[in-house]
């Protein structure tokens, strides 16, 4: 899978070459392998309830772990889909050369320093190089790359990077702005600031007037 | 380990009052106690020693924190790994550590009491017209899912002589919201608070909140919010006085 200079480390070897997408712990168990998964990250989950001083007796306790760990799944679904499985079909010829963009697409994605959410929204804008893609498979790998544990950063990079190669584009351009719970609820508690990354491939970086009118069609207030 | 103790005490004598004491969570709307039974060693009445406990409820010290993160952070590497992440690699090797620090920041409300904040910052004054405050940004966490529940609240009293440090309303806020919670119960949670440290003739808090369950899983409704609210005294018997503070609350 393309890995291309964005490292995410011993993960992506270990899902991709693994037919039944087990994970490190799970390699020896069969068929069962998800509802395992499952049951490890629930007992995690009734430890932290009771370490935080909670009474996992509850009433409103008593389901808790499990739905914890199924919310936990479906935030981090992204670690099982993969650019190829989405995209195979909606690529069409169209003699278009100019510039395609799908803004305030949102997107909700954990935070890997803290496992806090963090959501806001991403404007996304290619310029065809023969070749143009089904508009919601751009939200759809932005779904891909923020259902994850991710660094705002190397969100940006992951989804230019997957417009590039799977359509091979004239240009591409990625702005997201965010909102970090880990710096609202917790740390430094500033409420209304937010967070801006952007990564500008091909003409979108050659060219500043490219840019600038990008820049000036997706950041109007 | 004791309070938890002197928690189940208190269940079992409450039963008849149909009010149920968990972790400092109750359920219950209480009836103005008496005026004189004010001290520590009052009547042995059902209703005071759930006042009473209210006081003095927590379930966790600064020192409980340090001797549960060697556990919280090897559960989370337990989910980090259930989910199919690489504990090992940089940007999640010291993860679990600040992600069981951070949920304890979100559970911090288990460690304080009420009395600690509001002791000295009730003044006797001869004010009775309504104080709001309002826009007071609250983050809660979820008790269902483990997911953040953001929103801003509104308190709004009419003081009978005494009036409250304003400070001390958004930390009254801050003590029940940070806590696994649900909306109903935190809303009545400082309504019943307030009442109980000043007595005053009426309270109202409204809570608009949004629920990342409901935005970031589950329905994914982006624009839903929810809204509670809790009236007593005479917010709950003067249609007038409601409409004063819902109307200054709104504006």
């Amino acid at each position: 899978m393309e890995k291309k200079g964005i490292d995410q480390g011993h993960f992506m070897n270990c899902i991709e070459s693994n037919d039944n997408n087990l994970c490190m712990m799970d390699q020896d168990s069969g068929t069962n392998a998800g509802e395992r998964k499952v049951s490890h990250i629930e007992k995690a989950y009734v430890t932290i309830l009771k370490e935080l001083g909670e009474d996992i007796h509850r009433e409103g306790l008593l389901r808790t772990p499990l739905r914890a760990a199924k919310a936990m799944e479906f935030l981090t679904k992204g670690y099982k889909i993969t650019t190829k499985d989405i995209l195979n079909d909606a690529i069409f010829d169209e003699n278009h050369s100019e510039m395609v963009i799908v803004k305030d697409i949102e997107i909700f994605s954990l935070c890997e320093h803290h496992m806090v959410p963090f959501f806001g929204k991403v404007h996304i804008a290619y310029i065809p190089n023969k070749v143009v893609v089904g508009l919601s498979k751009l939200a759809r790998i932005a779904e891909i790359y923020s259902r994850r544990l991710q660094v705002q950063e190397r969100l940006t990079k992951q989804i230019a990077s997957a417009i590039q190669e799977a359509l091979e584009p004239l240009g591409v351009a990625v702005v997201i702005e965010a909102v970090h719970m880990c710096m609202v609820m917790r740390g430094v508690q500033k409420n209304n600031a937010n967070t801006v990354t952007s990564v500008m491939l091909g003409a979108f970086e050659e060219d500043p007037k490219t840019r600038k009118e990008f820049l000036t069609l997706t950041m109007k207030k | 380990m004791t309070e938890r103790s002197k928690q189940t005490e208190f269940t079992s004598k409450d039963k008849k009052e149909t009010s149920l004491v968990l972790n400092g969570h109750f359920d219950v709307v209480l009836k103005r106690p008496p005026a004189a039974s004010q001290g520590p060693a009052a009547e042995s009445g059902a209703r005071q020693s759930v006042a009473e406990n209210w006081k003095e409820e927590h379930t966790r010290s600064v020192e409980d924190n340090e001797v549960s993160l060697p556990s919280l952070a090897e559960a989370y590497t337990t989910i980090l790994r259930g989910l199919g992440e690489d504990p090992q690699r940089q940007g999640l090797l010291k993860t679990p550590w600040r992600a069981a620090t951070a949920m304890q920041f979100f559970t911090k409300g288990y460690q304080e009491t009420i009395i600690d904040v509001l002791n000295d910052a009730i003044f006797d004054e001869d004010h009775d017209e309504m104080v709001i405050v309002k826009d007071i940004d609250v983050f809660s966490m979820c008790e269902h899912h483990l997911v953040p529940i953001i929103g801003r609240v509104h308190i709004g009293y009419l003081p009978n002589k005494r009036v409250l440090g304003l400070s001390k309303l958004a930390r009254i806020v801050e003590i029940y919201s940070r806590r696994l919670q649900v909306q109903e119960r935190l809303t009545k949670q400082i309504a019943v608070a307030v009442t109980e440290a000043l007595k005053p003739t009426g309270v109202g808090v409204v809570i608009e909140a949004t629920h990342m369950c409901m935005v970031m899983r589950g329905v994914q409704k982006m624009n839903s919010k929810t809204i509670t609210s809790t009236m007593l005294g005479v917010f709950r018997e003067d249609p007038k006085t409601r409409d004063e503070f819902l109307t200054l609350v709104r504006s």
